[in-house]
């Protein structure tokens, strides 16, 4: 089992998770990003997420060791998915009685969170690390940041693309998805830096 | 493609949108033709199995518990996909790794879990299959292409001959999202250009 002992070992993670292994940029998750929100919104559900990332890190580290020691990791899947769905439910509940105003204005965007990818794959991405308790926590937390710096960088490029001239039939997703590509293709710049 | 209604960040309703977005998960996984059509058979069989259970209870759920049950059941035909990867195919158990439950989240986006629909019990499981099958066919053709032209093999054998200067990028991860961007953008052009024929066409 890996884990994190120092302040300087916990920087070195955070780098390796916003920059050399961005959820979004190389494991592909994430629904958030490509969805074509307004900066602001996207930005704020992306920090939402990353609440619920944290929470779901948080709660479903025991319940793995749990499963593991009674020898039915097999039900790991379900259970990641029941934690991670009772997390990003305690956030969207959370909103709801503390900022009532902006739980109306998201709207719709809470079904996109709860299908959101990287929720339950940083759960299992940590489950199938290996990590410990805090490292898991960390790999929630900073997985989420990265996250939020993807669906930002993401929907600044969506914003200048609106007032150029993109082809019609590249519109909408298809140059998000060739925006996201180049952009990940810059991160692998960064590979090596973080060990 | 939305730019509207799409200001809240809602999924789309577009089949082509949801396909393309069901496909991006799939994108870590599907670099060969086998590993491609693993993960697609895999999504086939859940999102037909979650559908056919999900339609049988339908009427029975509160609309407001809609997503969780969709999640809950594929998530159980997903775990369930794992096991029998696990026992039978080892190989591919180890390739495709955590993809596999997420597969969960990729047949709860094919399957339009987050609208709840009171349609006839075959119309409904029709559609998930043929949607599942688009989506095999959509991951078998981006894993050939990324095995063909990234390494210069199909199912590990080489095709091309020493000459062949195999195009790394694809194998990475920004080829990846260059190679689906392109596929849906091919596949926007072709539908445009013959409107009136059937929505759901184009492979990506």
């Amino acid at each position: 089992m890996s884990g994190i002992t120092t302040l300087g070992g916990a920087l070195l993670f955070l780098g390796a998770s916003v920059l050399t292994g961005n959820l979004v940029f190389t494991r592909f998750f994430g629904a958030v990003p490509y969805a074509g929100g307004k900066l602001k919104a996207s930005a704020r559900l992306g920090l939402y997420l990353t609440c619920a990332m944290t929470l779901a890190s948080l709660v479903a580290q025991p319940v793995y060791q749990l499963l593991v020691s009674l020898e039915a990791d097999y039900l790991s899947p379900l259970c990641f998915l029941l934690v991670s769905l009772g997390a990003a439910g305690l956030v969207i509940l959370a909103v709801k009685l503390f900022h009532a105003k902006e739980y109306e204005a998201m709207g719709g965007a809470w079904k996109l969170m709860l299908l959101d990818s990287a929720l339950l794959g940083v759960v299992l991405l940590n489950a199938w690390s290996g990590y410990d308790l805090i490292k898991s926590v960390l790999s929630g937390l900073f997985g989420g940041l990265g996250f939020t710096f993807a669906v930002v960088l993401l929907a600044g490029i969506r914003d200048r693309l609106s007032t150029s001239k993109v082809p019609a039939a590249l519109r909408g997703l298809p140059i998000t998805l060739i925006s996201a590509g180049l952009i990940s293709l810059a991160f692998l710049g960064f590979m090596g830096m973080f060990h | 493609m939305n730019e509207k209604n799409a200001s809240a960040g809602v999924l789309s309703e577009q089949p082509l949108f949801r396909l393309t977005l069901a496909l991006l998960p799939a994108l870590a996984v599907a670099n060969t033709l086998l590993n491609g059509v693993a993960i697609g058979v895999v999504t086939l069989l859940t999102l037909v199995c979650a559908g056919i259970v999900m339609a049988l209870l339908g009427r029975l759920l509160p609309e407001r518990g809609h997503i969780a049950a969709w999640l809950i059941v594929s998530c159980a035909f997903a775990s369930a996909a794992w096991m029998l990867l696990r026992t039978y195919f080892s190989a591919q158990h180890q390739s495709l790794g955590i993809y596999v439950p997420l597969v969960t989240l990729i047949a709860a986006v094919l399957g339009k879990a987050d609208r709840p629909e009171g349609e006839k019990f075959l119309r409904s499981v029709g559609k998930h299959l043929l949607a599942g099958v688009l989506f095999l066919l959509a991951a078998a053709c981006i894993g050939a292409l990324r095995e063909l032209l990234g390494s210069g093999a199909l199912l590990g054998e080489p095709v091309f001959g020493s000459d062949f200067e195999p195009m790394l990028l694809l194998k990475l991860a920004p080829g990846g999202f260059l190679l689906l961007g392109m596929l849906a953008g091919i596949s926007n052009h072709c539908m445009a250009s013959r409107k009136g024929g059937k929505p759901k066409g184009g492979k990506a």
